[in-house]
């Protein structure tokens, strides 16, 4: 063992090389810091925040309540109930959306699996709240995160454009019934659907 | 070619093909009945040939090309759908050709397809996205737009979407070949081929939702559950149709306790997958809000919701407090038959060991118990023919029935035996002309014997008398024939013509056809079995048909057709006045009381206690009688789905499970026993019958305050069914040749046979009344099926076109129908039908009270039936000024 070695041993070089670091970035280097509530992260694109709804650019929601989320979903957190359109015969749509937070493992296979782009993941990450109910969110509740995350919305495709307006230029005179004068027609409720 | 047009599902000589072929497919050597489909054979090498067009209950069509397969030694890709196997046949599922076309089928199937899966009902299911995963490239090389049509309405239950349609013509081909009423057509050409109805009108078929079904792609699809679920959501339950007496296997699909969707399974069932609109579309009424749910005590004027334990108490306290005071007789009981089998041998040992009355009665009693009786009576077994003896018999004799409007999926097995070649007789009132988009039996016949209304008594005389002239069977014991000869010797065609309307020319056709068939089966109806004098009416059919030699040989035999799902299980298992378990006669002492005897029991005041298990008098009996005696009565208590009518009267209203929540036995009228399963918990507090049962029985016969599920004494509807069997007895299923003709041999010795003519009735102006099922109704239940609803919600009077013109009424006009019997009348809107007898009127029997008050009731002497289904009315316009727009 050379002198010098034995310096180094008798004085916890190391040590002391350790903490020249760490004083030397606490007098001169940046902070580096977050103050969070008072300060907020700036997050890249791609994070897997709260999963969220979308609407058209005329505010219609884009969700068609297909259930594929829910097929998707790893945690089962997903429930979705669909039905047909009272005002819009033919329409798909959720009629009950529900998300739980609470068992969301923000995976982002639901946005994946949504065949219309109508789930993203925001950037919302502030979840913490006192009353665990509110984590589970409704459609309205996703929809108005979507809103604050989302402001560009995509224009409604040509396609559903033609159908909104078959219905709405049928809706008037009832369902388009194509009238053929049958005879012995039972006497049933054959109304507009 | 000839196997090959034969749909594998047929009985056709594919199952009596018993010679194999030896084929390779893709390098597996597989054997095959000679002449079985390639696309068929293949599978048992455990490859499946991607196909849209084809399908097993269809015959073979070839329009899609996506079953192209390259077979050594032929010059270009052949169609397995329509390639019958033969030996040493070399196939090649896999091949590049084979692959190039098939990828090139899907692209062109995918350019018109608007691809909007997620929306579409059919996701999930579909064949398109089956194969169109496995057997497409990805991306399309078309640039044009994709065809769009016309949304068009296509009536209140079935959605056409025909942007997703790929022209495979199952639909159509389904409507043609297997229900015969060819509503559904294509129309236009190559790119724009559209399925629809003549002229783009709506759909107004029978609704059996067979198109719905066989369709690979979501281009029909049910609008009744449009949305509502995802095929891989749904839970599927193997269950028994509750119905009709066909017996039908049913898929009950849904999710948590909520049934969406109904579907049946290709090949399945006694009814191979086929299904009636009251099937398809019939499931509404399980998840109805109108369901009773808790248990209610009647007292005092108040009405009380109780909870089952209290309920289960005060129905044993009372029920014994009746038993001390005025003796078990006091007590009856009746149970409908759309129970299960367990819960009818349950009931019936409710009745007879626990309380120990002998009054045990069922809702049989309306007509079906006539035709059991009699077939028990001469031939020891109401098991005589099946399905398979239909499709396969040459001649069908079919009497009063219309089996398109009661049965229609037994409907079906004649319409196929008549498509193979047999030939029909239909005996019966109406009118063998059809409407447009219905099947009616009698169109097809080969002969019609279009007897007068009413007239099926003396029509039988006429058969059995024009039998003695083509010989009698060999089989037919001498002492039966000698005694009938003498009979109907006395009879003559004259007098029967006179009667009936049908020449002797046209009984003597029809006897020589039916004798002289090779396998004749014949099929009796409610004209016949519901109508008066149906049990001496049966037994002469059965007379005719031992006579024929028609009878306890294979394939050919006597079909009664039920009208509800279990009235064979539920007399079979004991719940009848005159059988124990297994058909065996009892002699109860005192004399057991029909349904009908223990009302009037009840009206004198002998009768104190009075369990209804889904049976509703008051709508199938003279309402004032029925009423008065329900009022006199001690203790009513009553067990059903729904509020009825007579159920407002019970001092205790039990709350029980339908069909789809519990599990059970039922028995059609093959005399099948299926296994039904539970799909759903019961709905709202009802629980199943045979637990009803099980704790009331423990509540009776023991002293103890122990709560009720403790005292359970069945843990499960299987654990009835066990002992149930054991109850029956060994040959409660037989039906040897030999112990059939012992049977007969016996009857020949005793029997008593009465012949006697109807006297014919002058019309003066009145017509004859029907009551009777509809094809989208059966019973009281379905009423509260939305689906079907939307089909017929409200009574209507069916009539002939000319006697409408006749009388100058047109379709939808209310008219006044008014029995000069009892001076009721009745306002109706009118129905059109070609199919409706002239000068007889129909009324469907599901709906209002009210027609059956303007008929006349008579009872059976021997089966004690009320008959009260048919009688004379008459019809007269309702003034303009009082006209009800409908």
């Amino acid at each position: 063992m050379t002198g010098k070695e034995l310096f180094k041993k008798a004085v916890f070089y190391e040590i002391l090389q350790g903490l020249g670091l760490t004083f030397k970035h606490m007098l001169f280097g940046k902070t580096m810091t977050e103050q969070y509530p008072r300060e907020k992260p700036s997050l890249p694109d791609g994070w897997r925040g709260a999963i969220v709804q979308l609407r058209y650019d005329d505010g219609s929601e884009k969700c068609v309540g297909c259930a594929l989320c829910e097929a998707a979903c790893p945690s089962h957190c997903i429930t979705v109930e669909s039905a047909e359109r009272e005002d819009m015969p033919q329409k798909r749509y959720s009629k009950r959306y529900t998300l739980d937070m609470t068992r969301c493992v923000f995976c982002g296979f639901c946005v994946q699996a949504c065949p219309v782009t109508a789930l993203a993941s925001s950037k919302e990450y502030e979840l913490a709240t006192t009353d665990k109910r509110e984590l589970i969110m409704e459609m309205d509740d996703l929809l108005k995160l979507g809103d604050k995350y989302f402001p560009i919305r995509e224009k409604r495709p040509q396609y559903t454009e033609d159908r909104f307006n078959f219905f709405k230029q049928n809706k008037a005179s009832g369902f388009p019934v194509a009238h053929v004068p049958v005879v012995n027609v039972p006497i049933a409720k054959k109304g507009a659907a | 070619m000839s196997f090959a047009s034969e749909s594998t599902l047929g009985d056709g000589p594919l199952k009596t093909m018993s010679e194999l072929v030896t084929f390779k497919v893709n390098d597996i050597e597989v054997s095959a009945p000679k002449g079985m489909l390639l696309i068929e054979a293949v599978k048992k090498a455990g490859v499946e040939i991607p196909h849209f067009c084809y399908h097993p209950r269809l015959k073979p069509d070839a329009n899609c090309r996506m079953c192209l397969v390259e077979i050594e030694k032929m010059p270009k890709l052949q169609t397995a759908c329509t390639m019958p196997v033969a030996e040493g046949m070399v196939v090649q599922t896999t091949s590049d050709s084979v692959v190039a076309s098939q990828n090139g089928v899907m692209e062109y199937l995918l350019g018109n397809h608007p691809l909007d899966c997620p929306e579409c009902d059919q996701g999930g299911e579909c064949q398109l996205q089956d194969f169109g995963h496995q057997h497409s490239k990805l991306g399309s090389r078309f640039l044009e737009q994709k065809r769009v049509f016309p949304k068009e309405y296509f009536g209140p239950l079935v959605e056409k979407e025909m942007n997703r349609c790929v022209s495979c013509l199952r639909c159509v081909r389904y409507c043609d070949e297997v229900m015969g009423v060819t509503a559904l057509g294509s129309f236009d050409r190559g790119n724009g081929t559209q399925i629809g109805t003549f002229a783009h009108g709506e759909l107004d078929c029978e609704y059996c939702g067979g198109c719905i079904q066989i369709c690979p792609v979501g281009a029909l699809t049910s609008r009744l559950s449009m949305y509502e679920n995802r095929t891989w959501q749904l839970k599927k339950t193997d269950t028994i149709c509750n119905y009709c007496g066909d017996g039908c296997s049913l898929i009950l699909e849904g999710v948590k306790d909520d049934i969406t969707r109904v579907s049946s399974e290709t090949g399945a069932g006694r009814n191979r997958g086929d299904l009636c609109a009251r099937g398809f579309f019939g499931y509404g009424a399980i998840n109805h809000k109108d369901r009773l749910s808790r248990p209610r005590l009647n007292t005092k004027g108040r009405t009380l919701e109780v909870t089952w334990d209290w309920a289960f108490n005060k129905a044993a306290e009372d029920l014994k407090k009746i038993v001390a005071q005025h003796g078990p007789d006091a007590v009856g009981g009746v149970i409908s038959t759309h129970c299960s089998n367990e819960e009818a041998y349950l009931f019936q040992k409710l009745m007879r060991e626990v309380i120990g009355t002998p009054h045990v009665d069922s809702t049989a009693r309306y007509g079906y118990i006539n035709a059991l009786s009699a077939l028990n009576e001469v031939f020891g077994t109401a098991r005589l023919s099946h399905y398979e003896d239909i499709r396969s018999a040459d001649v069908l004799l079919v009497v009063g029935a219309d089996m398109a409007e009661s049965n229609p999926i037994a409907g079906i097995q004649v319409k196929d035996a008549v498509r193979a070649g047999a030939q029909l007789i239909t005996l019966d009132a109406s009118s063998p002309e059809r409407d447009t988009y219905y099947s009616h039996l009698p169109s097809l016949a080969t002969q019609h014997l279009n007897i007068r209304f009413g007239t099926e008594q003396s029509a039988i005389i006429g058969l059995v008398k024009a039998l003695f002239d083509k010989g009698i069977a060999s089989s037919a014991p001498r002492k039966l024939v000698n005694q009938i000869k003498k009979k109907v010797a006395v009879i003559s065609f004259a007098e029967i013509e006179a009667t009936t309307g049908l020449t002797e020319n046209s009984y003597r056709r029809a006897a020589q056809t039916y004798a002289g068939a090779e396998h004749a089966v014949m099929i009796v109806g409610r004209g016949v079995i519901q109508s008066e004098g149906g049990y001496q009416n049966m037994l002469r059919l059965e007379e005719l048909s031992i006579l024929a030699g028609q009878v306890g040989r294979e394939g050919a035999g006597i079909l009664p057709l039920a009208s509800e799902n279990n009235a064979f299980g539920v007399v079979e298992s004991g719940a009848s006045s005159e059988y124990l378990p297994g058909l065996k006669r009892q002699e109860a002492k005192p004399k057991a009381l029909t349904l009908l005897e223990m009302i009037d029991a009840a009206a004198e005041g002998k009768l104190k206690a009075l369990y209804l298990v889904g049976a509703d008098p008051l709508r199938n009996l003279p309402q004032k009688k029925v009423a008065d005696a329900l009022s006199n009565l001690d203790l009513l208590i009553c067990q059903d789905l729904f509020p009825t009518e007579t159920n407002a009267h019970a001092h205790i209203l039990l709350p029980a499970a339908s069909f789809a929540e519990k599990s059970g036995h039922y028995t059609n009228h093959e005399g099948v026993v299926q296994k039904g399963h539970q799909a759903i918990e019961p709905v709202g507090g009802a629980k199943p019958d045979w637990m009803i049962f099980s704790i009331l029985s423990n509540k009776i016969k023991e002293e103890t305050t122990l709560p009720y599920f403790k005292l359970v004494g069945y843990r499960s509807a299987d654990e009835v069914w066990k002992e149930a069997v054991m109850a029956m007895p060994n040959d409660w299923q037989q039906n040897s040749k030999e112990a059939i003709s012992r049977h007969v041999a016996a009857y020949a010795e005793h029997a008593e046979i009465q012949y006697a003519l109807q006297t014919p009735r002058a019309s003066n102006g009145v017509m004859d009344l029907q009551l009777g099922q509809n094809r989208y109704h059966a019973g009281t239940t379905s009423r509260y099926a939305e689906g079907l609803n939307r089909l017929l919600d409200c009574e209507c009077v069916v009539i002939h076109p000319d006697d409408a013109e006749a009388l100058q009424l047109e379709e939808g006009e209310r008219v006044r129908l008014s029995s000069h019997l009892s001076g009721a009348s009745v306002e109706l809107p009118i129905q059109l039908s070609q199919k409706q007898g002239r000068g007889a009127l129909f009324v469907p029997e599901h709906f209002g009270l009210s027609v059956k008050g303007l008929l006349p009731l008579t009872i059976d002497r021997e089966s004690k039936v009320p008959y009260g289904d048919r009688g004379p009315v008459k019809l007269s316009k309702v003034a303009a000024s009082t006209q009800v727009k409908g």
